[in-house]
């Protein structure tokens, strides 16, 4: 390889990574979230954060902050979820969708909740 | 916007004339450049893309690769669907040097060494040839050629729309659907490709006249005041206009849609705009494309679609000269005959595919569905088919001719005897490929139904419905019922709880075919023609032959996908619209399988090619622009603004040096407004701020304000700011300017999952104007504005205090950033500019200055405060980054705490030092922090300091260097300068002057 071949392949790197940095941000979905203040509205009003989960309290272990901080549980399937309506009203909210088909099943504010994960367990990454 | 009919009476039409490879074509105006080129003669209108074989219109509705253009410098247009425009310029492409005589047809006769996949084969040995190779393709690939230096004209643009019900297709079912729909009550958006409603009956009279006989008892309009007088269904014409009146119908017309997305949300490219459509219902009722024959030279010019030579015949007004040979197997072939002969052409033969078309004892009985339109014998006398002869059980072999059809060779299905005809069309009518791929990309499960010779759907997507020839009901009889049907059901999806209309749509029942399809077992048993020496064409666009794809699926890539990939068929400009149905028949029957086991590729959006500036187009209404108060005032004073996220910020006024020297000896003031602003209040307040810092805050005092950093639950530093508590129960915080949509969120979601806490969150970031006054006689000027008792005894460093600033009541906090007296003036942003202006009155003896971003960078640099986000990373953590003093590990549970606990216990690995530096110069941001030849650390923030008269910085380094005094190695454009860690501030190390 010559040098202006290692910048070519470089820049197309550097291109490819902004490129899928952009199109994170940007609406690949279309569906929309029925937001408990709003209505239904469009999925790029909202941001996500990732599954609801319980923050490990009191004498947890290494092992169980590891698990907490640094692995997402990935499921293929229905999965309960913390939304925020950035582009309107604020609200955080759960959402539980499959992830499969994103069709959403329900939403509701926590205190409406009625999930075993109850008030302390919800935690939002660190993104 | 009334279909032409072909008997129907045409005014003199006015002439224009435009410019095709530089000579003069006439035109009627509203005929296609495609129309008036065939009316003028010029029968060659582009090459092929492998071989260069000269292309002939084909199938006129915008679908094939044959009649691609560039018009007026835009590549790749369809002329066949573009409207002649006088002084248009038409230029053929990929040919050289003309489309009429082109030296690189040389590629027809190398077709030897150019079989399928023959870059993978033939040009990667010897290794070093590659290159040259890669040179000569790249020149001679590709359609058409963009002009670089101008792209295309025009703007690009964008629009985004809702509705109840869209329908796709402005053909018999979609009019259909689109007005049961909205008579109904709901609102419908029909969506159409071509200029003018009405699909295929536009250019079939006899089709629409047939639309007319669906079973009136059972219309969906029966009891509707849109009923016509004389019962029956209306006429097309009357159907249009109904539809294009309707209150409650948009149409878009000259739109193509090109995905159908999640949520029914559709992508549709309407010229250089993108539409995109959020549909609660999505109604499909894209009809079908006809499928050309598979036959020897079947690409010549003067081979047509039976569809293709209809639109000529009544939408351009064209003639076809000469002799026809019609091969068919459905009655839509001898409609087309009678429609040709009629318009002057002689009909050598219509050439039948079926051994036994249904007859009668009088002859071959000339229907669609059941409707009779007519008895055809071979010695019928009637003026319409004098001279026809039909060839049955015969298909066509061969063309002959070598620009342009001469001939045609047929033969029974055995492949024996063969003979041949002499002539100057050959036409096509051999069934349909439903336009399904909307639905595919929508989740819809299709399977492939041998009876009618086609995917029909067995489930739909939710909130999706699919109507007239993509459920095979190619009868238009049929298709008006199952519009309506259609059209009704969405509109009752929306409306529950309308009786009637569930009522209604029981009055239509089920459709069945008014007639079986009459075709049999088509798809295979055209492509049984014998193998020849000459090129049979499945994929016009990547000129891919049967035998191609034969030998593909020899090689192994017998999947129906890998053989896509492999062949490139179905891959070009027309996205398999016109070689789907062949390149499944032929790798079915290769394979040994039926077409339901060999499948279907995958359909993905976008379903029609698109300029890339329909997708790029411009979305000016979403970048949004945020102003301070104070942003007319900076601009006047002549400031250079920045971005600061979404803000204007000023950067520097005058000049960095004279703004410092202001700063240091006498006044400054710079606007920050645009920091996050938090107003918190409540019994709870106190523990959620102790749960949410590291710090300490149950022991603030009111009137008090204290430096806070967030840390997230790995310890890592999101950003820094103040807190100040005006009252019991009551605090005022702020945090970095582009941290404060993400710190308002934070917050927002900690205390949604505690709702049992008393604490009530304001934004108020926008509702204050802020302004940081500081200098040695920063006191001076504030005295001249307020009452308040400024003296340090009253209020001291860090303290904070609600009173009126020129009038107005402010918030107050005296802070240092800039480590100077100093006061961060909160005051509400409609009286943000009023006391700007009185500061700057009030500071004018003073001589005050204000200053930009650029000049309070070196202000803190010098006092070593950090810039969250850059000073700091997603591994920074407040312990590393020189602020241990406020993590607080002996508080109760707080956000971080774990991670802070253990990485104290760790110790530090990094460190972020202040450092001095040996020369002048000023290092570019992450220069390099060489330890022993190593790569060490690196820099974050640096420049020059009029304090130290040096270049001073904040750097990461590993932990063993972060001591006082020790040299470091910075690199500075391949060059090694030492530079000195330094603990203390580089500018009033004790702070006697912030506390002043």
């Amino acid at each position: 390889m010559t040098l202006p071949d290692i910048l070519h392949f470089a820049l197309v790197t550097l291109h490819f990574a902004l490129l899928s940095q952009t199109f994170q941000k940007t609406n690949q979905m279309s569906f929309q979230i029925d937001c408990p203040n709003c209505g239904c509205r469009p999925v790029w009003e909202y941001h996500y954060s990732g599954p609801s989960r319980k923050r490990p309290e009191g004498a947890a272990t290494e092992r169980q902050w590891a698990e907490y901080l640094y692995n997402r549980p990935n499921i293929a399937g229905e999965q309960t979820e913390w939304w925020y309506h950035r582009s309107a009203c604020k609200l955080w909210f759960l959402v539980r969708r499959d992830t499969r088909t994103n069709l959403v099943l329900e939403t509701r504010r926590f205190d409406e909740a009625v999930v075993p994960e109850k008030s302390e367990g919800a935690v939002q990454s660190a993104e | 916007m009334i279909p032409q009919q072909v008997d129907s009476k045409i005014p003199p039409p006015a002439t224009i004339e435009f410019e095709f490879d530089g000579h003069r074509v006439r035109a009627e105006s509203g005929q296609s450049v495609a129309g008036a080129l065939h009316a003028a003669g010029e029968h060659i209108v582009s090459r092929s893309f492998k071989y260069h074989r000269p292309r002939g219109l084909l199938c006129m509705s915008g679908r094939c690769p044959n009649c691609i253009c560039t018009v007026d410098g835009t590549p790749n247009v369809r002329i066949c669907t573009q409207a002649a425009k006088p002084g248009m310029i038409v230029k053929s492409q990929n040919a050289w040097p003309s489309v009429k005589f082109d030296l690189l047809r040389i590629f027809d006769k190398l077709h030897h060494f150019m079989p399928v996949g023959f870059y993978y084969k033939r040009m990667y040995k010897p290794r070093w040839m590659w290159p040259v190779w890669e040179k000569f393709i790249r020149r001679i690939a590709g359609l058409g050629t963009i002009n670089r230096e101008h792209g295309a004209e025009g703007v690009y643009d964008k629009q985004n729309l809702f509705t109840d019900v869209a329908v796709i297709g402005g053909g018999v079912a979609g009019l259909n659907a689109a007005l049961a729909a909205a008579e109904a009550g709901v609102s419908v958006t029909l969506i159409d490709e071509q200029r003018e409603l009405g699909g295929h009956l536009r250019h079939d009279p006899e089709l629409a006249e047939l639309s007319r006989m669906a079973a009136p008892g059972r219309s969906a309009f029966a009891d509707s005041p849109s009923r016509t007088a004389e019962g029956g269904h209306p006429t097309v014409g009357d159907l249009i206009r109904r539809v294009s009146e309707h209150p409650a119908i948009t149409v878009i017309s000259s739109a193509g849609v090109f995905g159908c997305y999640e949520g029914n949300y559709l992508g549709i490219q309407q010229g250089q705009r993108m539409i995109r459509l959020r549909a609660a219902q999505v109604i499909v009722a894209t009809g079908c494309w006809e499928r050309p024959l598979v036959f020897e030279n079947n690409d010549l010019p003067g081979v047509m679609l039976a569809s293709g030579v209809q639109r000529l015949l009544h939408l351009d007004h064209c003639q076809f000269p000469g002799e026809a040979v019609v091969v068919t197997d459905n009655a839509q072939g001898y409609r087309v005959a009678k429609q040709l002969k009629a318009a002057g052409t002689r009909i050598t033969a219509i050439v039948d595919v079926r051994d036994n078309p249904p007859e009668t004892a009088e002859g071959i009985p000339i229907h669609q569905g059941s409707q009779l339109l007519g008895v055809f014998h071979p010695a019928d006398s009637r003026p319409e088919f004098e001279g026809i002869r039909v060839y049955r059980g015969h298909t066509v072999v061969s063309a002959r001719g070598t620009r342009h059809v001469g001939g045609v060779v047929i033969a029974p299905l055995s492949g024996h005897p063969r003979q041949t005809l002499s002539c100057r069309w050959i036409v096509q009518a051999v069934g349909f490929t439903p336009a399904n791929s909307l639905l595919y990309q929508n989740g819809c499960k299709l399977r492939y139904d041998e009876s009618v010779d086609q995917a029909i759907v067995i489930q739909h997507a939710p909130a999706m419905y699919s109507a007239g020839a993509v459920n095979a009901l190619h009868d238009p009889r049929d298709a008006v019922l199952d519009g309506q049907r259609a059209g009704l059901a969405a509109a009752a999806a929306l409306r529950p709880q309308d009786v009637e209309l569930a009522q209604r749509i029981g009055q239509i029942g089920l459709i069945g075919r008014t007639s079986p399809i009459e075709r049999e077992a088509v798809a295979s048993a055209h492509y049984v023609s014998p193998s020849g020496a000459k090129k049979k064409f499945v994929c016009l666009c990547e000129d891919v032959t049967e035998k191609d794809i034969c030998d593909a699926i020899d090689e192994g890539y017998s999947n129906i996908e890998t053989l896509k990939r492999y062949s490139t068929v179905s891959m070009g400009p027309c996205q398999g619209k016109m070689c789907q149905s062949a390149s499944i028949a032929i790798c079915a029957r290769h394979n040994g399988q039926s077409i339901a086991e060999t499948g279907v590729t995958t359909a993905r959006p976008p379903e029609q090619p698109l300029p890339l500036g329909v997708l790029a187009g411009r979305a000016l209404h979403f970048s949004l622009v945020r102003r301070t108060p104070m942003h007319a005032w900076h601009e006047k004073a002549g400031a250079k603004m920045g971005d600061a996220g979404n803000w204007k910020r000023p950067q520097v006024y005058s000049s960095v040096a004279q703004e410092y020297e202001a700063v240091r000896q006498r006044v400054g003031v710079i606007d920050v407004s645009t920091l996050g602003k938090i107003d918190l209040r409540g019994a709870d307040v106190v523990k959620f701020l102790e749960f949410i810092y590291p710090n300490r805050f149950a022991n603030l005092k009111v009137g008090r304000v204290r430096y806070g950093v967030i840390c997230d639950d790995a310890g890592i530093l999101l950003d820094d700011g103040t807190i100040a508590r005006l009252g019991d129960e009551r605090f005022f915080l702020t945090t970095t300017t582009g941290n404060a949509d993400a710190i308002d969120s934070w917050f927002r979601w900690w205390l949604a999952g505690r709702p049992e806490w008393d604490v009530r969150m304001t934004n108020v970031s926008g509702s204050y104007a802020a302004m940081n006054l500081a200098g040695p006689r920063s006191r001076e000027v504030l005295k001249k504005l307020t009452d308040a008792d400024l003296s340090s005894d009253a209020m001291p460093y860090l303290a904070a205090s609600e009173c009126t600033i020129a009038g107005v009541s402010a918030i107050v906090l005296r802070i240092g950033f800039v480590g100077e007296l100093g006061y961060e003036i909160h005051v509400p942003s409609q009286f943000g500019l009023h006391v700007w202006e009185a500061i700057m009155e009030a500071g004018r003896e003073f001589s005050i200055a204000p200053f930009g971003l650029e000049a309070q960078r070196v202000l803190r640099l010098e006092k070593k405060h950090l810039l969250p986000g850059i000073d700091t990373d997603a591994l920074s953590n407040p312990l590393e980054a020189d602020l241990p003093w406020i993590v607080k590990l002996d508080k109760e549970d707080f956000i971080g705490k774990e991670s802070l606990a253990r990485a104290q216990q760790r110790g530090d690995r990094n460190k972020l030092i202040g450092f001095r530096l040996s020369e002048s110069v000023i290092p570019d941001l992450a220069s390099l922090v060489l330890c022993d030849g190593k790569l060490g650390g690196r820099i974050t923030s640096c420049g020059y300091s009029p304090a130290v008269g040096g270049t001073i910085g904040l750097a990461w380094v590993p932990a063993n260097l972060a001591r006082n005094g020790q040299t470091i190695q910075v690199q500075v454009n391949g060059r090694l300068i030492p530079a000195v860690v330094q603990d203390e501030p580089f500018y009033d190390p004790s702070g006697s002057k912030l506390k002043s």
